[in-house]
């Protein structure tokens, strides 16, 4: 077996509460990403899955347990790591235009390359020809879509994901879930998402971490044997699809169940 | 969550922004016609006393009379008006950006800030005098001193408020130093520096023409000064509806520019 490309190991996050303690949110997580690997960490509300996230990509630093990427520990975001937040309009810089806040993350190529680069990664999310308007003249999908090209502009190893559907319609959801699988699919990466929804992270992943209420442990990893390439009108009517949503729902409940319901941390 | 749709607000920019403003110009020529109407009633009736209020046609006489004197006089106010905003602005973002992103200097400054805003600039001319002499270096050392506040105290709170979300988003883009200060924090942080020049630019006029008025150095404040000494009160007038439209004047190009420069600053609020 290859080496993970990501390794989280005994991951442990306390925050400082405004009053001056500590609280623990993540107790102990270990969990690999494998080369080409599609990962989901769901959780019960409040599970710190988001400081997971923060954590394992070098925006947070932990208070225990390491974070290694390719090897090396993580103390920033490192080089080949993209991420997606939730709030695309806080992402999305709204002072550049899309093709800017592109080639942000195009960066590390020369000149030339880098406006093919942000040409072509507008165009694989489905965004040519607008890459001279600016963040908030788009739709919501159409903006988590823009930040998505930002992130695949740098040709990632990893993609880390922070509950990147969450904050549109069921609908453009469903697009936008299907154009992270083809872009996955298109390219090498492995991803690795936070998400509170339980279809999503089974219709698109290999394995699925089911977190504790905080301070949060892995309560469960359930490997996703469902074929690839994956559709929401057949995936989702296959009985091994109900089945899989079912255990995986049944195990975030009883997470839920033991949850005092502290907000997620910000 | 809100999510995003599309109105006609958002879709169609260019335009949108500028909608509001035909409404509004017809409005405020209907002020300005009302104002003068108020004045000349004011004049007539004999409310005020004749010897401090000139009517509006006499004042208008002496507007075009007075047009070379006023432009020089213009002129002056204008020069020391615009180094003193130079100064104020550069020192404002360049001082506030670093006091306002080192979490010590921004303790340490907010009591000398909160006893330094409130001193009229005015109290300081016996102190500008002594140091600079009467003249434009003094004049434009208490604009500037003045118009740093407002610059100085709204970048400060701009580079402070960045939302974390753009930091993070810049690190995980890699960003970091002053590609990170250049490329998120100051742009994040522009709207409220312009916020702060656009309090800054009336402020300076104020105090320009004030010192002037006071020290007698130059430009419309000692033309009003010259007027009210000589008794020509349709004159005085004129200078102070002439000060009354240049700040009118700099304050609109001043939006008109942010507007252009600073387009999200309005729209990035709908999502």
């Amino acid at each position: 077996m290859l080496e993970p490309v990501l390794s989280i190991n005994h991951l442990q996050v306390s925050i400082r509460s405004r009053d001056g303690s500590m609280n623990e949110v993540t107790k102990d997580v270990t969990l690999e990403l494998r080369d080409h690997e599609f990962v989901s960490v769901v959780g019960p509300s409040g599970s710190g899955k988001t400081t997971l996230l923060r954590a394992a990509s070098g925006l947070r630093m932990p208070s225990g347990g390491e974070v290694l990427f390719e090897g090396r520990p993580v103390t920033e975001v490192p080089k080949g790591m993209a991420i997606v937040f939730q709030e695309y309009n806080k992402s999305l810089f709204p002072w550049l235009t899309i093709g800017k806040n592109v080639a942000i993350g195009a960066k590390e190529y020369p000149q030339p390359e880098r406006v093919t680069r942000v040409e072509e990664a507008l165009e694989q999310v489905g965004l040519k020809g607008f890459s001279t308007r600016y963040p908030w003249e788009l739709s919501g999908g159409m903006q988590q879509r823009a930040a998505l090209a930002r992130a695949m502009v740098s040709n990632p190893k990893v993609l880390m994901m922070d509950e990147p559907f969450a904050s549109v319609d069921a609908l453009t959801r469903n697009h936008l879930e299907d154009v992270v699988q083809r872009l996955w699919a298109e390219s090498n990466f492995s991803a690795l998402m936070v998400t509170h929804d339980v279809g999503e992270a089974v219709y698109l992943s290999d394995r699925v971490f089911v977190l504790s209420a905080r301070p949060s442990t892995i309560l469960a990893e359930i490997k996703i044997d469902l074929p690839r390439p994956r559709s929401h009108l057949e995936t989702k009517q296959m009985h091994r699809f109900v089945e899989l949503q079912a255990e995986v729902l049944e195990r975030v409940e009883e997470a839920g169940r033991e949850s005092v319901g502290l907000p997620d941390d910000l | 969550m809100t999510t995003a749709i599309p109105t006609s607000a958002n879709k169609d920019l260019g335009t949108g922004r500028f909608r509001k403003n035909r409404g509004n110009s017809a409005r405020s020529i209907g002020g300005i016609v009302a104002a003068i109407v108020i004045w000349e009633l004011l004049s007539l009736s004999g409310a005020v006393n004749k010897n401090a209020l000139p009517s509006p046609p006499s004042t208008f006489a002496a507007l075009i009379k007075n047009f070379g004197g006023l432009s020089k006089s213009l002129f002056g106010t204008l020069e020391a008006w615009v180094i003193g905003m130079l100064i104020a602005t550069i020192a404002g973002v360049v001082i506030g950006t670093l006091v306002g992103r080192s979490p010590v200097a921004d303790a340490a400054s907010e009591t000398v800030v909160r006893m330094m805003r409130p001193l009229p600039s005015l109290a300081l001319i016996p102190i500008a005098i002594l140091v600079a002499g009467l003249g434009l270096k003094m004049t434009v050392g208490l604009v500037s001193f003045a118009a740093f506040w407002p610059i100085f105290i709204n970048t400060r709170a701009g580079v402070r408020q960045v939302d974390n979300r753009f930091l993070e988003s810049g690190s995980a883009l890699g960003l970091k130093g002053l590609e990170l200060l250049f490329r998120v924090i100051l742009p994040a942080a522009a709207p409220l520096v312009a916020g702060g020049i656009q309090i800054a630019i009336s402020i300076a006029l104020i105090v320009t023409i004030s010192v002037e008025l006071v020290g007698g150095t130059g430009g419309l404040g000692q033309f009003v000064l010259l007027a009210q000494q000589a008794n020509a009160l349709s004159e005085m007038f004129a200078g102070i509806i002439v000060g009354g439209f240049i700040g009118w004047l700099l304050n609109v190009l001043f939006m008109n520019i942010v507007d252009r420069v600073l387009p999200w600053r309005t729209q990035g609020e709908i999502n």
